[in-house]
């Protein structure tokens, strides 16, 4: 197997990105730390950044299509190639969740440019956050497929490398003197024990597999959504820092002659969201508003994709003001009968 | 305003050019417009299906398509003027272009309703999207494989009626049942006054062999269900279009969600079991 010297990722990097972008987990000047390009900084390799790259592959505001002024419409989807590196593996699983859902029914031209032209290099979890519950849906903390290549921090100063696509297996080969050898038997015994110890890390306080069997059989209380919406600010932080919240508004605007249509994301907490032009809201209860978004991730998706729509990454909670997010729903939904 | 280029042609965001080739004030605040494809191909929709209407520089929204698909070359939309896009649209002159996206979502099953009465509730602007189905299901083609079909139509007050034109048509047909009411009565007006509920009780329905297919305001739904409940109308057989925010269309934009379901793909037409377990879709 191979394995790959830290000193030596960030050239290899840079010599992937000789023809394209690559984006890693690097803090910025506020301190958050952001997929960004290598040039703005030092690699992070220990944090799950904060947003994941759903930013990339699903911006949060991307152009659909201009109207020029002799009216010809441009629609150009995004054909840059990137390479992704450092994606933790819950946010490997929650890009297979967007891609099923961007090419379910209808493609859709903008995701699938951005994702067919991504490289996904990942990084197995070694340290769970104290609200990841990733073990409990199977979505981490290391991955048996779903990735290009993916990284395991074996040592402090190393990783070893799995294959998972012809694409990861070229973007080695490119720069073969970068990397050693390690015997395939050692390097296995020393991924199992690292995912064995990573296993144990994680916090047993709150039974995520019994709010998630209970979502699915849709026997949460009514009380638990009245219960969270007290707690709720309503802020919109949990979607737009959830890998897998997908949903858009649609606005445009004119400069100088030129239409743009533009989508953003959006947020199914806020009133505005299902207000119909008659006036009428099918959900102007706050508590409504937010048994859709559990219900959405925790029921539906299971019952019409076969997929839970929550990778347990945990962002929902660590982000939130309040400290509540997918945590708090999983504590009141095994307590409130 | 130039037809789309083939890089956008598969692309599900990008409208298609279509030109209002006549414009029809219905009532002060609808206004029927018939568009055309400036390439001439035809819609193609389902009775029951929408479209979405993007004038640029202002933006879009989903409409119904109100026209018949027996009707070829062209298509109409019905529209009442309430916000944004749709007060904009009411200011354009025929010869204007705007962009279609569609026919989107799940219409009307003319199929299924073979060899049956059909029995039709539309209140107020409800009517729209179920005029589709009805001038389907009685074109002289079409007729013979239904039996009886009856109509019962509702608006606030007379001048809010939306086809007087076709109405009168409907009216004089030996083979529709056709009745209307208005909510308040004006000076003049000598026909129904009430809700619409109050057509339904009089009515002679087969039970087991009508369909009734329903599109009203939201709180139209609670009564007429309790109604046609009265009658012993099975619920499978009872159909109706539902209206939500929606902004894409195509099932991405996610604001059209009812419980597990897309209205703009799996909707907006909805047998009543199916939504009937949703708290927030009736
Ligand atoms: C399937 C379907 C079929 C339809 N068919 C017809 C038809 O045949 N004829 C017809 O006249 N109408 C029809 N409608 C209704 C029509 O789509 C609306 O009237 C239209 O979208 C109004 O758009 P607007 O830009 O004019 O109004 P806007 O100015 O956009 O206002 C629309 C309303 O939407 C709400 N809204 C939108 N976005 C937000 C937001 N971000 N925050 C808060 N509120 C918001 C507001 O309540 C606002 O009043 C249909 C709707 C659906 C879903
Ligand atoms: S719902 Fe919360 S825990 Fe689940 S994927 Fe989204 S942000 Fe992460
Ligand atoms: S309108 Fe966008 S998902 Fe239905």
């Amino acid at each position: 197997m191979k394995l790959i010297r830290k000193q030596n990722i960030l050239p290899w990097l840079q010599s992937l990105g000789q023809d394209r972008e690559v984006w890693a987990p690097i803090l910025n000047g506020n301190g958050d730390l952001l997929f960004q390009q290598i040039h703005e900084g030092p690699i992070c390799y220990d944090l799950k950044p904060m947003i994941s790259c759903r930013r990339i592959l699903f911006p949060q505001e991307e152009k659909l299509f201009e109207v020029q002024t002799d009216g010809t419409i441009i629609a150009k989807p995004d054909t840059t190639k990137r390479v992704l590196f450092g994606i933790r593996s819950c946010d490997a699983k929650a890009i297979v969740f967007t891609d099923m859902f961007f090419s379910k029914n209808f493609q859709d031209a903008y995701y699938e440019s951005r994702r067919k032209n991504a490289l996904l290099i990942t990084l197995s979890c070694h340290d769970p956050m104290p609200t990841c519950w990733c073990n409990t849906l199977g979505t981490g903390p290391f991955l048996d497929k779903d990735f290009d290549l993916q990284l395991y921090p074996v040592q402090e100063d190393a990783f070893l490398i799995a294959i998972g696509s012809d694409a990861g297996k070229s973007a080695l080969e490119a720069s073969a003197s970068l990397f050693e050898e390690m015997p395939d038997l050692q390097a296995k015994a020393r991924i199992e024990a690292l995912k064995d110890a990573t296993l144990l890390k994680f916090a047993k306080n709150i039974d995520f597999a019994q709010a998630l069997e209970l979502a699915k059989e849709r026997k949460i209380s009514p009380k638990v959504y009245d219960k969270y919406s007290e707690e709720c600010l309503a802020c919109g932080g949990c979607a737009f820092v959830c890998p897998t919240c997908t949903c858009f508004d649609v606005r445009e605007f004119t400069e100088t002659g030129i239409i743009t249509r533009c989508r953003q994301w959006e947020n199914c907490f806020f009133e505005g969201f299902t207000k119909e032009a008659s006036g009428h809201n099918p959900r102007r209860r706050f508590a409504d508003r937010i048994a859709r978004r559990f219900e959405h991730k925790l029921t539906f998706e299971p019952k019409n994709n076969h997929m839970v729509g929550c990778t347990g990454c945990g962002r929902c909670t660590i982000y939130c003001i309040t400290k509540i997010g997918m945590h708090r729903f999983a504590e009141l939904a095994t307590t409130i009968k | 305003m130039q037809a789309t280029t083939l890089e956008t042609s598969t692309n599900i965001y990008v409208p298609q050019i279509a030109e209002m080739i006549s414009i029809v004030q219905c009532t002060a605040m609808e206004k029927l417009f018939r568009l055309r494809f400036l390439d001439g191909h035809d819609l193609g929709h389902q009775p029951g299906q929408f479209v979405e209407i993007s004038l640029f520089g202002v933006g879009e929204c989903p409409i119904s398509v109100t026209s018949s698909p027996t009707e070829r070359g062209y298509f109409d939309l019905c529209i009442r003027k309430t916000g944004k896009v749709t007060d904009a649209l009411h200011k354009l002159p025929v010869g204007s272009k705007v962009g279609i996206r569609g026919p989107f979502g799940r219409g009307f099953n003319p199929d299924e309703m073979k060899g049956q009465d059909i029995l039709f509730i539309g209140g107020g602007i409800g009517l729209v999207p179920m005029r589709s189905l009805i001038n389907y299901v009685i074109h002289p083609t079409y007729r013979p494989n239904y039996r009886n079909i009856t109509i019962l139509y509702g608006a606030k007050n007379p001048s809010e009626f939306l086809f007087p034109e076709e109405m009168e048509e409907w009216r004089n047909r030996k083979d529709i049942d056709f009745r209307i009411t208005v909510d308040k009565a004006v000076p003049g007006w000598q026909g129904n006054v009430g809700v619409i509920t109050t057509l339904i009780p009089p009515l002679q329905l087969d039970a087991l062999h009508t369909f009734c297919v329903i599109v009203g305001p939201p709180i139209m739904y609670k009564f007429v269900l309790i109604s046609l409940a009265d009658k012993n109308i099975p619920e499978d057989k009872i159909i109706m279009s539902l209206e939500r925010q929606m902004k894409c269309g195509v099932g991405k934009c996610g604001h059209c969600a009812i419980g597990e379901y897309y209205c703009c793909i799996d909707g907006p037409v909805f047998k009543y079991p199916e939504v009937k377990h949703i708290k927030e879709a009736l």
